[in-house]
């Protein structure tokens, strides 16, 4: 129920309809030109216009309201201040354990392949340590043997003069002399190992066979060994001893030369014994390493079971 | 904090953020609201609504205008009013609509109070005549003539073409107008307009 004119005719109800955007400026030019042209001529869309405009204005000028209260939504509870952030342990001490635990395990695996790689080494060189004192025996029993003829020598009439038996019983001193030497010589090729079982008795053979030669010299009335003869007739008796062969052909000679041909034997079996006395000592040395190794980390790890034990305990405690 | 930072903080949920952009809205809200629903209270319930709503759905706001996002929540807050009072219709004068604070129409210091009473009545008329047209041409002109947004920005907040935003436009004013002619008689003379 409008009282005002409304478009009569189609171009009048165009045109009335494009006012409100005529006066907001929302019109292309050539609408609002055809609209003001329509305006010239239409009395009833300038009402139409100067009414609308003024009810335009009313309305742009109503007050604004203010708000009756304040509209903000209702903020959560402060929310909790991070003020120190509590790390979780646990998981990194567990971490931890097992990751210990792998490396232990890896550290036995290691030792027990060490082990079992040290059964072909370890325990010969442990059965040749157990055969390095025949080595120092062979001396002893050398020196014995010497010792033996020497004493059979005295136990014998003494037939040749003092001078011979003089000489002789040099020869003889000499001849321990270089039994000593030798003996000395095998002693400090087998080393420790020998020390320990063979050295004092080839030590102490050989000096009481010195101690009983010396007081055989001046009784000593045996036949001249074959060496002495060149001392006797050459001149100094050292010189015409120049080999422990000859002088342990001298007392015994199928049984003496049978031992002085293993020497080179010995000597080659020392060499063996030191060489696998290196590689003992450098596997002990790596399964002493691994062992340190694996009490470090078993003590690690009961540590840090202990710990995650502990701060497990505790959390549950605090709740 | 400028308001793009604003609306990010909120977008991530900060409350805090939030209220900062509803005290910088809050006004406009409500006066839309009021306008449309001729209702303090309302206009009130409306507004709350609304910007829980703009809240809970601030992870879905893509950019662009926020006030034209807003307003559209606003809008549609209105209309579910709207329908909430058409469910419970008025029969007591406690649901009549309460005139507004209008303090604000003392603005100026110059003028006199029998100025101020007809400018208020002045008011009270237009308002009267916004309440009685159809809700979508009533959201149309409020949105233009009161809160003065642009064509173009009232087809984002309603989510309808220009041409439809030109021609609800058109057909609001023209109705208003016919209503203040009706009712001029009841306004002072300088409000009167002038009759075909």
């Amino acid at each position: 129920m409008s009282r005002f004119k409304s478009a009569g005719t189609t171009e009048h109800g165009y045109f009335e309809e494009r006012l409100s955007a005529y006066l907001d400026g929302e019109l292309t030019p050539r609408e609002a030109e055809a609209v003001e042209q329509h305006l010239e001529t239409c009395s009833d869309c300038q009402w139409n216009l100067e009414t609308l405009g003024q009810t335009i204005q009313w309305t742009q000028e109503l007050p604004t309201l203010t708000v009756p209260r304040v509209f903000t939504i209702p903020v959560p509870a402060e929310p909790e201040r991070p003020t120190r952030r509590r790390w979780n342990l646990v998981p990194v001490l567990q971490g931890a354990s097992a990751l210990i635990a792998v490396l232990l395990v890896f550290a036995v695996a290691g030792d027990l392949i060490f082990s079992s790689l040290g059964v072909g080494s370890a325990p010969d060189a442990a059965l040749q340590r157990a055969e390095a004192p025949s080595s120092a025996e062979v001396a002893a029993e050398l020196a014995v043997e010497v010792t033996q003829e020497v004493e059979k020598a005295v136990e014998e009439p003494a037939a040749e003069p003092p001078m011979m038996m003089a000489v002789e019983a040099t020869m003889v001193e000499t001849v321990v002399e270089t039994v000593v030497v030798e003996s000395e010589a095998m002693v400090t090729a087998t080393e420790a190992p020998l020390a320990a079982t063979g050295p004092e008795d080839a030590w102490s053979g050989i000096e009481g066979e010195t101690g009983e030669a010396e007081r055989s010299l001046g009784t000593d009335m045996a036949p001249p060994p074959v060496g002495e003869e060149a001392v006797a007739g050459g001149g100094e008796p050292t010189l015409a001893l120049p080999a422990p062969s000859a002088l342990l052909s001298v007392t015994e000679p199928n049984t003496m030369a049978a031992q002085v041909a293993m020497a080179p034997e010995v000597e080659r079996d020392e060499v063996e014994i030191a060489a696998s006395l290196e590689a003992a000592a450098s596997s002990e040395a790596g399964i002493n390493w691994l062992r340190v190794l694996e009490y470090s980390l078993g003590g690690a790890l009961v540590l840090l079971v202990a710990a995650t034990v502990l701060l497990i305990i505790e959390r549950r405690r605090a709740r | 904090m400028d308001e793009q930072a604003l609306i990010e903080s909120a977008r991530k949920g900060d409350a805090r953020a939030f209220n900062q952009l509803v005290l910088l809205y809050q006004g406009m809200a409500y006066n839309v609201a009021f306008r449309i629903l001729s209702d303090p209270d309302a206009a009130s319930d409306a507004t709350q609504d609304a910007f829980l709503k703009a809240f809970k759905a601030m992870h879905r706001f893509r950019g662009g205008s926020f006030k034209a996002w807003l307003l559209r929540i606003v809008t549609n807050a209105c209309y579910d009013q709207l329908r909430r009072k058409q469910r419970r219709p008025t029969s007591s004068l406690d649901d009549l609509p309460v005139e507004a604070d209008h303090s604000q129409y003392l603005h100026d210091p110059a003028e006199k109070p029998d100025e101020y009473v007809e400018r208020r009545e002045l008011g009270h008329t237009i308002q009267a005549g916004i309440s009685m047209l159809p809700v979508e041409q009533r959201t149309v002109l409020v949105l233009s003539d009161v809160q003065g947004l642009s064509y173009i920005e009232i087809s984002e907040v309603m989510g309808i073409s220009l041409g439809t935003v030109k021609s609800r436009l058109s057909r609001g004013r023209s109705r208003l107008r016919d209503y203040m002619v009706e009712q001029g008689e009841l306004l002072p003379s300088q409000y009167r307009l002038r009759d075909e």
